[in-house]
């Protein structure tokens, strides 16, 4: 995963700060291929932190849209080098306000698949899902930054001192606090679900 | 620690592709009039950027051109203002550089007295 994020820029041992700096040059000059780029590298962190706040993959979906169009209007207002910090505590900031305006609404399991369509594969479609299921289930108890932490590392594969730098948490504090996610869910999942990588 | 990494790609939303694929073309699209804006300003910095150099180097020129003239305008007032003293370095008789000042013909009188060394008036 790690590697899908940091692609070519990883290869070359060049830093993701660094090889977006000529991204968000580009971007700010209004280089389309460049912004794309941009959105494809930082939507999977971009859509773990808004499902950390929200339940619902479709307003995930709508906070990471939002949240890309704002940062491209005030592009010239960031630092080049800290792009991917800034777009995510938009993304942040903007889930909660979604979160706090749908405090009525009830709470619904993400539903990533239910825009699946012309599947070639429907079992293993299914297997995904119910895996997807359990996987919710067991992360919607967990406190809001358990979640974030959690889903940060083990599924955007960042490093505890990345998290530590975008949440202002030690990277101690950051160790701690995937550790009591990951020991929560796993109680939850009773275990079944711990693949080793 | 990453051997207790979870495994939490049934969340991953790169792993539906089509899905995913149009979450990018929306944020693309909604961004596409933003884009055409930044790149219309961005051009047209970039017009005036090309014209700047010359512009500037034309008004470096016109400004010389301008001083050289200047000073030699003062130059030609200044040795206008010293023409006294040009008469007086060329040393010629009293009464002669007298004439040239007051712009006076010498009568036949002036030149008598200035033959026999005389001073008129």
């Amino acid at each position: 995963m790690k590697g899908q994020r940091f692609g070519e820029a990883a290869r070359q041992g060049v830093t993701m700060s660094e090889a977006d700096r000529d991204l968000v040059e580009r971007a700010r000059a209004g280089d389309s291929a460049a912004f794309e780029t941009l959105v494809r590298r930082h939507l999977r962190a971009a859509y773990a932190v808004a499902c950390s706040v929200l339940r619902e993959a479709s307003d995930a979906e709508d906070v990471c849209q939002d949240a890309f169009i704002a940062a491209l209007e005030q592009l010239d207002t960031v630092q080049p080098e800290k792009f991917v910090a800034w777009l995510l505590r938009i993304v942040k900031n903007r889930a909660i306000s979604i979160q706090r305006q749908q405090q009525v609404r009830r709470s619904m399991p993400l539903e990533w698949a239910n825009g699946a369509r012309g599947r070639e594969d429907p079992a293993a479609d299914a297997e995904r899902s119910a895996l997807r299921q359990r996987l919710e289930a067991a992360l919607e108890p967990l406190p809001a930054k358990q979640r974030e932490v959690l889903l940060l590392h083990d599924l955007e594969g960042w490093k505890h001192r990345e998290i530590g730098d975008l949440l202002g948490m030690k990277e101690g504090t950051v160790r701690y606090t995937l550790f009591e996610a990951r020991r929560a869910v796993r109680a939850r999942l009773g275990g079944e679900s711990h693949k080793e990588k | 620690m990453d051997a207790d990494r979870l495994d939490l790609s049934a969340l991953d939303p790169t792993a539906d592709g089509e899905r995913y694929e149009a979450m990018v073309s929306r944020i693309m699209e909604r961004a596409a009039p933003e884009l055409r804006r930044r790149a219309a300003r961005e051009s047209l910095f970039g017009a005036l950027a090309d014209w700047a150099w010359p512009a500037l180097s034309a008004a470096a020129v016109l400004a010389l051109l301008s001083g050289a003239a200047l000073a030699l305008t003062r130059q030609q007032v200044s040795a206008d203002d010293n023409i006294v003293t040009v008469l007086d370095a060329m040393e010629l008789a009293e009464p002669v550089s007298r004439w040239i000042v007051e712009e006076r013909t010498p009568t036949t009188s002036d030149l008598i007295f200035a033959l026999e060394g005389g001073e008129n008036r």
